[in-house]
């Protein structure tokens, strides 16, 4: 079955995260609290980043399970890690979970075990900020993510299938079809690279995650973003359905005004109780 | 004439032996295993925690939610005490507040206690008694499996009877009691007796999936088990099944219980010396 391999130190797997760097994150975030989209970026990378460093975390400090790049793209297209690891396109991820450049707490309420709720202090590493500068050269920055994971895959032609991220507004230069298809036909043994898209638009349409089909998406941009949008492998959807979540058969790695942190939790990399939240 | 336990471990592979996270303990009547899960952390610490707490003599006589939980939380506290908090860096901090989690499993005997001759030092089969008989209470909580073969046949499978239900996502007890709400309606229990013939097996998932699957397709997998007299057999076995891909990467731990074919000494085995590994020394 594809997309299946293990996922382990001896058989890592690799994350591109693309970030939308146009001058149109200037414009506000339909998602609300009045942000800017760039504030909708840089949120969602950190927040994937995170969850991505606390789920390969174990006592012993963080697996490298995966290697990730994060790609800007806006007034250039490049490598878009700061401090230690600038310059670099792919690092292991331990070097991502000791490198970001400050650490805040934040406040959240979490279940007491006992049917109410406390807040509690949590650490909120930032590696971003908010950034908007020129165009969005989108098919830019698929070429490099492509060209970047051709050579890593061609050294681990057995691991499981990279997983691309793009977080943009949607409202790219050129037409970034032929790049992302591509982009998704780079292969290993166990199936094709899959590009997930995250949409931080302008609209204020409801939240939406993982859909299956586009009728609900309220412009051109966004069912652009679907379309090119990778459909979940059957194995994430079973994790996915295991752990609760209504997912369709066909669904997509897509999110309209929303992160895809759930994804974070499809991954398998070993035994996750399902009662982890 | 006293059932006798032997007991078998391996890391996954591509891991050190302190990278292990299952845990088995043995003692006068009662023998445990845990399975801690490999997404979360101090998830080894907790798994011993449990399987020392379940042999120390400390476990409710009765398996309901209450009595189980209430068994629980000192063994929470002793996990808590235990994880270096002062010292975690931001992502071990937030992972380690989820808490570790792991499965359970303990069979209880009602007497007489085990001996800790293995069974392959012991040869006769004329000395069995065949009216020799004990009962036996199994508790469990995830998908660690206890199986019982009679003879040629399996005779109990418990708590999962087929391998198509393992999955990567089962719910599994938390050294965090707020993750625990779920758990508590998931206690499984079953009983039964083990007579002179009868073979009694405990074992971690990714072994268990492979028994199963391997007696759904016409195989008595208990042969191939029951062969193993040495860690270094059981370790190559591990290695072979991993290699062609009938078996998950997984820490494996296997504990088989038979009786003896020759009157062992009156000697009992004690609980297992645990090993702890400090994390971030």
């Amino acid at each position: 079955m594809a997309y299946s391999a293990e996922i382990s130190r001896a058989n890592p797997s690799a994350f591109v995260f693309l970030i939308d760097q146009s001058k149109s994150m200037e414009d506000p975030f339909g998602g609300g609290g009045g942000k800017r989209r760039a504030e909708g970026v840089a949120d969602a990378i950190n927040r994937l980043l995170q969850n991505l460093v606390i789920k390969c975390a174990k006592s012993e400090g963080v697996n490298d399970y995966y290697v990730v790049g994060v790609i800007g793209y806006g007034k250039q297209v490049g490598p878009a890690f700061g401090g230690p690891l600038a310059g670099q396109l792919l690092v292991p991820i331990s070097e991502v979970a000791d490198s970001p450049t400050r650490v805040e707490e934040r406040t959240k309420k979490v279940d007491d075990g006992a049917g109410g709720l406390i807040d509690q202090t949590v650490k909120f590493p930032v590696w971003f900020e908010p950034v908007a500068d020129n165009g969005t050269p989108m098919a830019e920055a698929f070429r490099l993510a492509h060209q970047t994971l051709e050579g890593w895959i061609a050294k681990h032609p057995d691991s499981y299938p990279p997983i691309v991220i793009n977080i943009t507004d949607g409202e790219y230069n050129d037409d970034p079809t032929a790049e992302a298809q591509a982009l998704t036909s780079l292969a290993t043994s166990d199936g094709n690279t899959l590009l997930f898209n995250c949409h931080i638009s302008g609209h204020s349409s409801a939240p939406l995650v993982f859909p299956d089909s586009d009728a609900a998406l309220p412009d051109a941009w966004a069912k652009k973003l679907f379309a090119l949008s990778s459909p979940l492998p059957e194995s994430m959807s079973a994790s996915a359905q295991s752990e609760g979540y209504g997912i369709g058969a066909q669904a997509r790695g897509f999110a309209f005004n929303a992160d895809l942190v759930e994804l974070i939790r499809f991954l398998d990399i070993g035994t996750r109780p399902s009662n982890l939240r | 004439m006293n059932p006798l336990p032997q007991t078998f471990w391996a890391p996954k592979a591509g891991n050190s032996e302190a990278e292990y996270e299952d845990a088995f303990s043995v003692a006068p009547s009662v023998i445990a295993i845990a399975d801690g899960a490999t997404e979360s952390s101090f998830a080894g610490l907790w798994a011993r925690a449990l399987v020392s707490g379940a042999t120390s003599g400390t476990m409710p006589e009765r398996d309901d939610a209450d009595h189980v939980a209430a068994w629980t939380n000192p063994l929470q506290e002793a996990w808590r005490s235990q994880v270096p908090w002062d010292r975690l860096p931001w992502y071990a901090e937030e992972k380690t507040r989820q808490g570790a989690f792991a499965t359970l499993l303990v069979l209880t005997l009602s007497s007489p206690p085990l001996c800790k001759e293995k069974v392959s030092d012991v040869t006769s089969e004329a000395s069995v008694k065949p009216e020799e008989e004990t009962a036996w209470r199994a508790m469990a909580i995830g998908d660690s499996c206890l199986f019982q073969v009679c003879g040629e046949d399996l005779v109990a499978s418990f708590p999962l009877e087929r391998a198509d239900q393992f999955d990567s996502r089962p719910i599994l007890l938390s050294a965090n009691p707020a993750n625990n709400g779920a758990v508590w309606s998931r206690i499984h229990t079953c009983t039964g007796r083990m007579g002179s013939g009868d073979v009694l097996f405990l074992m971690t998932d990714a072994l268990a999936k492979w028994f199963l699957a391997e007696y759904e397709s016409g195989n008595k997998p208990w042969q191939e088990l029951l062969c193993l007299t040495t860690q270094e057999e059981f370790l190559a076995k591990i290695t072979s099944l991993r290699e062609n891909h009938a078996m998950r990467n997984d820490d494996v731990t296997l504990v088989t219980l038979q009786y003896a074919l020759e009157q062992p000494s009156t000697d009992v085995v004690q609980p297992m010396e645990l090993h702890i590994v400090e994390p971030f020394e």
